[in-house]
């Protein structure tokens, strides 16, 4: 309102002024405002309405100023859109003239939108109609009925499902053919807004070129198939459906005897037929027989005088194939190998039966052999058994003999008395030596004895040699000289040391002064172990000799001795296969030396030779000796108390008295390998043993010198004399056994 | 070869005899094929010698014109001349209507006769082509009581086609204005032309004011003879002084130019001019008014800036200007005279090829206003 410049006053006056002025103000306003809206409300309503309408106008004004303005724009831009297009579309237009194929668009309503001269040429029906709007539908349907595609003139409504159903899929290349005589290949594709692009190209010289270019490759095919047929020596043919030949080989023409000219009778079936009937007399007719259909069938049928196979069969879809095979040779050959078999057949019958027969004296023969051979067997056996039984039955006795010898010769006797034990004893020597000699050469011979080879270690062996026959030595006055060595050497224990032993036997025998000796030499593989003396020496021819039995050189007839020496070395050194050398002149004395292979050191065995120890005395014993044969066991006693050892005598671990002595105690056990009742020394010391609960020192005594006795007493871990006994060897084993100073 | 058409033909005399003047008119004009045109003559001019040398001189002539309150010619604001306005043949087609006894105008007649006019102005302007701009110039008695009541008949009967136009003056006498109809000058009438034109037309108003905080409300008054009895239930003239902020001084021509009365419609504010303070302390108005309408007063802007503004808006619709024909009401000329900006504004106007006259009011489409600048513009 009119605030002006009233100041607000109490006077009443100016209150009742200034209330008349507002009241006039008020009404002035509020009649204005209802009047404002009166259609004839005088002439300044008339001036606001004119200001509305002003209003209203401009707004409207300003509006539909934009919008022709956008209108502009936008018709400014179509129109230039338009030219686009235009220009676009007459560019398209003008590409798709250039192209050779026929190029044609259609839309997603299969309308045709555009294609070019080219396209029209494939469908001249198409020139006469109005192309605008027209649908591929229509189009189809046209060249249906027009008659210009090949396959429309047969099945135009096929045709034009066909080319429909192209149309629509449009993912493959479809080929034509024009009834012009040209190929059209057609190219569907669709188009981003669901229409079709179809590319139609003319490919009958594409099209032509390929069939020249598989005619071509059919040619050369049949070349190459022609030229395989004419390699074959069969003939074969191919008729066709109608009975006429389609193809040959050059066999045919050679096997049926055709030449260029007349091999034009091949030309039909019948042709061929009577050919084969009439010039050469075919036997089998049926193997000619036209059939349509069923299986191969093979004959076999003279042609010509010549023997073929002929082999027909029918084939899909029609004709047949006939293959002439020209057997004769095959048939003469079988022929002639029959008879061959047939000869040889014959020819085996009598070998057979002569064999028959000469297996059959073979066979008597063998048996006669067998039964010689059993019998040289039994022979053998027994006389192996008679060996043994020979050697132990004549040994015991032998044995007692030597040790009651051996006991007389310790007591105090008089001379003449001595003289005579002593000559007893040398008597009992030699019957012992000469029998452990002979038994030897009959074990040898019996081959019951079969060589253990082991690794000896030559040195032990070389010591007991020195420790037995240095006495002899001394008592000949000879040296005898045997250095150390450390090899070791590949053969039997018992037969070396027999060798060696018997060689220096002989030495010393025959050698009156200087001395013997052996030399032990490494020779490459071999070790030559040469026993040497400075005797007399033995003249060339006799070298072999003095290897045979009983042979003696004259010269040493005097010397006693057998001769058996040198034939046990024979057989020994020839079953251990160690070559044995004699170096000997006469007066310039004898070097005898076997070669043994040098061998790998090994560890101690329980029956090798016991080194041997310095000489001493065995103490006072406890000693149990069992043996079933009294007589042994008296001569035992006797010997082992003169070498003042208690002695407790058995014939059996049961017997009264072990006990008792076991419970005293004995420090070793001298035992008789076989005792009574099938008993066995090993046994024995077994038992006590348990019995004791002690290991107590054992050796067994026997004359059993067979392998298997051998063996168990060695896996038995028990030392073992062999008898007769040697009271030397037995001491030194007891001094061995029982300890050295013991 | 094609001569591009031509611009408006302008001329202008101040010889007072009338048909030396007019002959100079002619002789200015030589010759060139012209559609129509338009004249503005000081008041001072003998008014039916005039009027028979024109029928004289140009016979036949589409021509409408009245008596002003001050012309303005090509020298800026003249004074004691005529302007002549010719629009050449080759870009404009122009038809003219005629009212005269408005205190006897009939809108539905009114309305019918300018339906009739336009229809005919189509026919005629065919001639030109058929991308044309069309206008429409309306002159009206500026002592008549009728403006608002014949400017809303007409420009709603004319539709798209925008009327601007001026009420004829006489020099602010105030006793009687002519207004050119059928060779004659005569009171109490109204001429309407319709131009139509290759060129770029475009018709536009503005004023110089702006309102102030305070407000005033009419309530007494008279309406139908403009007449304000009272202001805020107080003797008009001096509540208006006083809220003008008149100390001392007269209450005259040059303070109602320069402190114009304004009303609020349609969101913009508009001058309701005064004409005069009578001796009885009311206010006679140029414009309608009535009770309880709210006016402020207005102040002066910066007007030669705002004129450049305007200017610039009018060339960014029409692109170079050719001529503006201009109504230019007689008082902003009062207020540019007190606010020693007479010279500048002429030299704007001179500058802008603004021609035209000084009114006792303007038209712009269907609302008489006071105290602006209305007019049509010509591209080139």
């Amino acid at each position: 309102m009119a605030e002006a410049d009233r100041p607000i006053t109490l006077d009443p006056q100016a209150l009742a002024e200034q209330v008349r002025q507002l009241e006039a103000i008020n009404a002035a306003l509020i009649d204005r405002v209802e009047r404002s809206s009166d259609m004839h409300g005088g002439g300044f309503s008339m001036f606001e309405t004119a200001i509305a309408l002003e209003a209203m106008v401009r707004e409207r004004t300003a509006a539909l100023e934009n919008t022709l303005a956008r209108l502009n724009v936008a018709n400014a831009e179509l129109a230039l859109a338009h030219n686009d297009a235009d220009a676009a579309r007459s560019r398209l237009r003008d590409a798709i003239e250039t192209l050779p194929d026929g190029f044609a668009i259609y839309d997603a309503q299969d309308r045709l939108v555009l294609c070019n001269q080219a396209y029209l040429d494939f469908w001249p029906v198409m020139r006469e109609r109005d192309l605008s709007n027209i649908t591929f539908t229509e189009v189809a349907e046209l060249a249906a009925h027009s008659g210009h595609a090949l396959a429309s003139l047969v099945s135009p409504d096929r045709w034009l499902a066909d080319r429909l159903a192209h149309h629509a899929g449009a993912d493959r290349v479809h080929i034509h053919a024009l009834a012009d005589g040209r190929w059209v290949q057609i190219n569907e594709l669709k188009t981003s807004e669901g229409g079709r692009v179809g590319i139609y190209t003319d490919v009958t010289e594409v099209k032509a070129e390929d069939a020249r270019e598989r005619a071509r490759e059919l040619a050369e095919r049949n070349l190459v198939l022609q030229a395989t047929l004419d390699t074959l020596s069969e003939g074969v043919c191919h008729y066709g459906k109608d009975r006429r030949l389609r193809v040959r080989n050059e066999g045919m023409t050679r096997l049926l005897g055709l030449d260029a000219r007349t091999s034009k009778r091949l030309e039909t079936h019948d042709g061929l037929v009577a050919h084969c009937r009439d010039r050469l007399g075919i036997d089998r007719m049926d193997a000619l027989a036209w059939r349509d259909d069923g299986a191969r069938i093979e004959m076999q049928c003279l042609l010509g005088g010549r023997h073929f196979i002929i082999r027909s069969t029918p084939l899909l879809p029609g004709g047949m194939a006939i293959s002439f095979n020209d057997i004769t040779d095959r048939v003469n050959d079988r022929e002639a190998l029959r008879e061959a078999a047939e000869m040889l057949e014959r020819r085996v019958a009598e070998r057979t039966t002569e064999l028959e027969a000469e297996i059959a004296e073979r066979r008597v023969v063998e048996a006669e052999l067998m039964s010689a051979k059993t019998a040289a067997e039994h022979a053998n056996r027994d006389k192996t058994r008679f060996l043994a039984a020979a050697s132990h039955d004549l040994l015991q006795p032998l044995n007692a003999a030597r040790l009651f010898v051996a006991a007389l010769g310790e007591r105090r006797l008089a001379a003449p008395s001595r003289a005579l034990v002593r000559q007893t004893g040398v008597a009992l020597d030699s019957v012992e030596d000469l029998l452990e000699a002979l038994f030897e050469i009959s074990r040898l011979d019996a081959g019951a004895i079969t060589p253990d080879l082991t690794s000896i270690e030559l040195e032990p062996m070389l010591g007991a040699l020195r420790i037995e026959f240095a006495a002899v030595a001394r008592g000949h006055g000879l040296l005898l000289d045997i250095p150390e060595t450390n090899l070791w050497v590949g053969s039997d224990v018992r037969l070396l040391r027999r060798i060696l032993q018997n060689f220096l036997s002989n030495a010393l025998r025959y050698t009156a002064t200087g001395g013997v000796g052996i030399k032990v030499v490494a020779e490459g593989e071999y070790a030559r172990i040469t026993v040497h003396d400075t005797g007399p020496g033995i003249a060339l021819e006799h070298q072999d000799t003095i290897f045979e039995e009983f042979r003696r050189l004259e010269a040493t007839q005097r010397i006693p001795g057998k001769g058996l020496g040198l034939a046990i070395v024979r057989r020994a050194t020839a079953m251990l296969g160690h070559p044995l050398e004699v170096r000997s002149r006469p007066g310039e004395g004898s070097a005898f030396s076997v070669l043994v292979p040098i061998a790998q050191p090994r560890e101690p065995r329980a029956d090798d030779p016991a080194r041997p120890l310095a000489s001493g005395s065995t103490g006072s014993r406890r000693l149990l000796v069992i043996d079933n044969d009294p007589a042994i066991l008296s001569g035992m006693a006797a010997l082992l108390r003169n070498w003042g050892h208690h002695v407790t005598l058995a014939t059996s671990a049961r017997d009264d008295g072990v006990e008792a002595a076991l419970a005293q105690g004995i420090d070793l056990i001298i035992a008789d390998y076989h005792l009574d009742d099938g008993a066995r020394g090993d046994g024995a010391v077994a038992e006590i043993r348990a019995q004791t609960g002690t290991a107590i020192p054992a050796m067994i005594i026997t004359a059993d010198r067979s392998e298997e006795v051998k063996a168990a007493l060695a896996a038995a871990k028990l030392p073992v004399l062999n008898k007769p006994v040697k009271p030397a060897q037995l001491r030194a084993l007891l001094r061995n056994m029982l300890g050295s100073g013991a | 070869m094609t001569i591009p058409p031509s611009g408006l033909v302008v001329a202008y005399s101040h010889t007072g005899d009338p048909a030396c003047a007019v002959a100079e008119l002619v002789a200015a004009i030589a010759g060139r094929a012209l559609a129509g045109g338009m004249l503005f003559c000081s008041h001072r001019y003998s008014r039916d010698a005039l009027a028979e040398e024109l029928a004289r001189q140009f016979p036949d002539f589409p021509m409408i014109g009245c008596t002003s309150a001050g012309e303005l010619s090509p020298l800026g604001y003249d004074e004691d001349s005529i302007v002549f306005i010719g629009l050449p043949a080759d870009s404009f087609a122009m038809s003219i209507l005629h009212f005269d006894d408005l205190d006897g105008f009939e809108v539905e007649q009114g309305r019918i006769a300018v339906r009739e006019l336009a229809a005919t102005a189509a026919a005629q302007a065919r001639r030109l082509g058929d991308q044309l701009h069309h206008a429409a110039i309306f002159l009206v008695d500026g002592l008549s009581h009728r403006e608002e009541l014949i400017t809303m008949t007409v420009q709603e009967a004319l539709g798209d086609t925008v009327m601007v136009g001026g009420s004829s003056g006489d020099g602010m006498v105030f006793r009687e204005t002519g207004v050119l109809v059928k060779g004659r000058f005569v009171q109490d009438a109204a001429a309407l032309a319709i131009l139509s034109s290759i060129r770029p037309l475009h018709a536009f108003r503005t004023n110089h004011y702006r309102p102030r905080e305070e407000r005033m409300v009419v309530t007494a008054s008279d309406a139908q003879a403009r007449v304000v009895y009272e202001i805020n239930a107080r003797p008009a003239a001096q509540e208006y002084a006083r809220i003008a902020g008149l100390r001392g001084g007269q209450i005259d021509t040059a303070f109602f130019a320069a402190n114009p009365p304004m009303v609020r419609a349609g969101g913009e504010y508009h001058v309701r001019a005064v004409q005069s303070a009578n001796a009885d302390g009311s206010l006679t108005f140029y414009c309608a008014i009535d009770n309880g309408i709210v006016l402020r007063v207005g102040e002066r802007i910066d007007r030669i800036a705002h004129m450049e503004e305007l200017f610039a808006d009018v060339e960014a619709h029409v692109g170079a200007i050719d001529h503006v024909i201009g109504f230019d009401c007689v008082l902003n000329r009062i207020d540019a005279a007190s606010g020693q900006l007479t010279g500048e504004v002429s030299q704007l106007y001179a500058r802008r090829h603004v021609v035209g006259f000084n009114t006792y009011g303007e038209q712009f489409r269907a609302a008489h206003n006071n105290q602006t600048l209305s007019g049509l513009a010509i591209g080139a």
